[in-house]
């Protein structure tokens, strides 16, 4: 049994046992959404970004981050347009940007930041096979597992598609302005949406009859070692000093 | 759990379907009143145009689809307490093999079905191993799906409903987009499996004349069964169903 373990391995392997990596990325995030200060949250999101560097992952870590930041830009820009106190720095079609406004909507744009930048790191090091492992091993509900485990899954397969359509797009168009490729993704969303509905359902057909019954099977046996122990208190302690300093 | 002998009297009958209608939720109907008799053991294929309602006929009986009718597999019949174990002994292959791959990794998809059965990872990873070796796959199961042309695609599809040992094997246009090879290789392996029933959708009439002895014609309800021999011959019924007879009983003309 020992030696068929390894074998049944699918995929790249964690770095370390998938449990330790999820109590550091939940430290992580609690710090995230709790640490007082713009400066603080600057300095984490260096230390992120040098994570990054260091695991070999930046340019990947870099091209998911690219896909988030307009997402977390626009967000930012929504919280700032909310009435506020404090002094009017700006007043544009009826809005007025206040300070408190701003303060509030860059610290929010930070926080989501920092919360993409952990989520996606965690991501990118341990392998959605043993994220399933680990939430099982810590008795999570198999309705969350299964939800976490089909949405990875289902971005995977929708982003290939994406990939897909707009290479067929590009190969029936001649050189796009950019005016042209924004009025083509416009368009090409709707068709998207309703395709990626389909694929859905016509995924969960695929999964019922295989015996899917709302519980995602566990591939990966876990084996906790010294080393996951002191990765979990050196992270643990380091949020916690960085979050007390 | 139903024994079989509870359930209904046709357990000689792989599949047993009585008035299968199925309308979809925009009004079209796809099948009405379909009644036909698979006996175990026997290769069957489902012909008939586009839109006959042949891919909704094979989802309709792991359940996937919904109808109206009976339906009864092995003699179980077709409800929400028999489906585990309707699902244990049929594997259906989806005419598109990206609707069927859905994990990381070729070896994690076709690991899926036999884990979800509820099989040890060591049974589990010894069907992976046989599945994948059986449509020559093997090399690849530390692939993503996404990355495998369409034939291999295709294949490692067949591999996951392989590796759950079904002993009713339905197979949506199995061979659609393979390369000859491929085709021949399916074709081979096909024949291979004796003590599977195999109900097999395809426009394909060639490899059904290769693999099937029975001939089902559809158009939204059952037209004609027969043995493959008289119903493949028949090109005046085929072409009055935009099909025609299998080009290995046609004549070759070349086009000077």
């Amino acid at each position: 049994m020992a030696s068929f373990l390894p074998a049944f391995r699918y995929s790249h392997t964690s770095p370390c046992d998938p449990r330790a990596a999820m109590i550091v990325f939940a430290a992580a995030l609690a710090t995230t959404l709790s640490i007082p200060g713009q400066a603080h949250m600057l300095l984490l999101a260096v230390i992120l970004f040098g994570l990054a560097m260091i695991s070999g992952v930046l340019k990947l870590f870099v091209r998911r981050m690219l896909f988030l930041l307009p997402m977390i830009l626009f967000i930012g820009i929504f919280a700032m347009l909310r009435s506020g106190e404090g002094e009017a720095l700006l007043r544009l079609w009826g809005i007025t940007l206040t300070s408190d406004t701003l303060t509030a909507g860059i610290s929010l744009q930070l926080r989501l930041l920092l919360v993409a930048m952990t989520s996606t790191l965690f991501i990118i090091h341990i392998p959605s096979r043993d994220i399933v492992a680990a939430m099982h091993s810590l008795r999570m509900p198999s309705r969350i597992i299964a939800t976490a485990w089909l949405t990875e899954r289902f971005l995977a397969l929708l982003s290939a598609d994406v990939q897909r359509q707009w290479a067929a797009v590009r190969a029936r168009s001649a050189t796009l302005t950019r005016v042209h490729r924004i009025k083509l993704a416009t368009m090409l969303t709707e068709t998207f949406i309703l395709r990626a509905v389909g694929r859905s359902d016509r995924m969960a057909d695929a999964m019922i009859a295989r015996g899917f019954d709302g519980r995602i099977p566990i591939h990966s046996s876990l084996r906790w070692t010294i080393r996951d122990t002191v990765i979990t208190l050196t992270g643990t302690v380091v949020l916690l000093v960085f979050w007390i300093c | 759990m139903n024994t079989r002998s509870e359930v209904h009297p046709t357990q000689e009958h792989a599949i047993a379907c009585d008035n299968v209608t199925c309308t979809y939720p925009d009004g079209t109907v796809a099948l009405t009143n379909v009644t036909f008799r698979i006996p175990t053991g026997k290769r069957v294929a489902l012909i008939g145009p586009n839109g006959a309602g042949k891919s909704t006929l094979l989802r309709a009986l792991v359940g996937v689809q919904e109808i109206e009718g009976e339906i009864h597999v092995h003699g179980w019949r077709l409800a929400r307490k028999n489906l585990r174990s309707i699902r244990s002994c049929t594997g259906l292959v989806f005419q598109n093999p990206d609707d069927q791959l859905f994990a990381p990794t070729i070896g994690e998809d076709v690991a899926f079905g036999p884990l979800s059965l509820g099989l040890s990872k060591a049974e589990a990873h010894e069907r992976v191993e046989e599945a994948l070796q059986r449509v020559g796959l093997s090399a690849s199961k530390f692939r993503n799906p996404m990355h495998l042309s369409f034939g291999e695609r295709r294949r490692a599809a067949i591999a996951t409903v392989l590796a759950m040992r079904p002993s009713i094997l339905l197979l949506d246009e199995p061979s659609s987009n393979l390369d000859p090879l491929g085709r021949r290789l399916l074709i081979n392996w096909l024949n291979e499996l004796t003590d599977t029933t195999l109900l097999l959708a395809s426009h394909d009439l060639d490899m059904v004349a290769e693999c099937c002895e029975e001939v089902l014609l559809l158009n939204q309800s059952i037209l004609m069964q027969g043995s493959a021999r008289e119903l493949l011959t028949d090109a005046e019924l085929l072409a009055r169903y935009e099909l025609e007879p299998p080009l290995g009983l046609q004549p070759l003309s070349f086009r000077e």
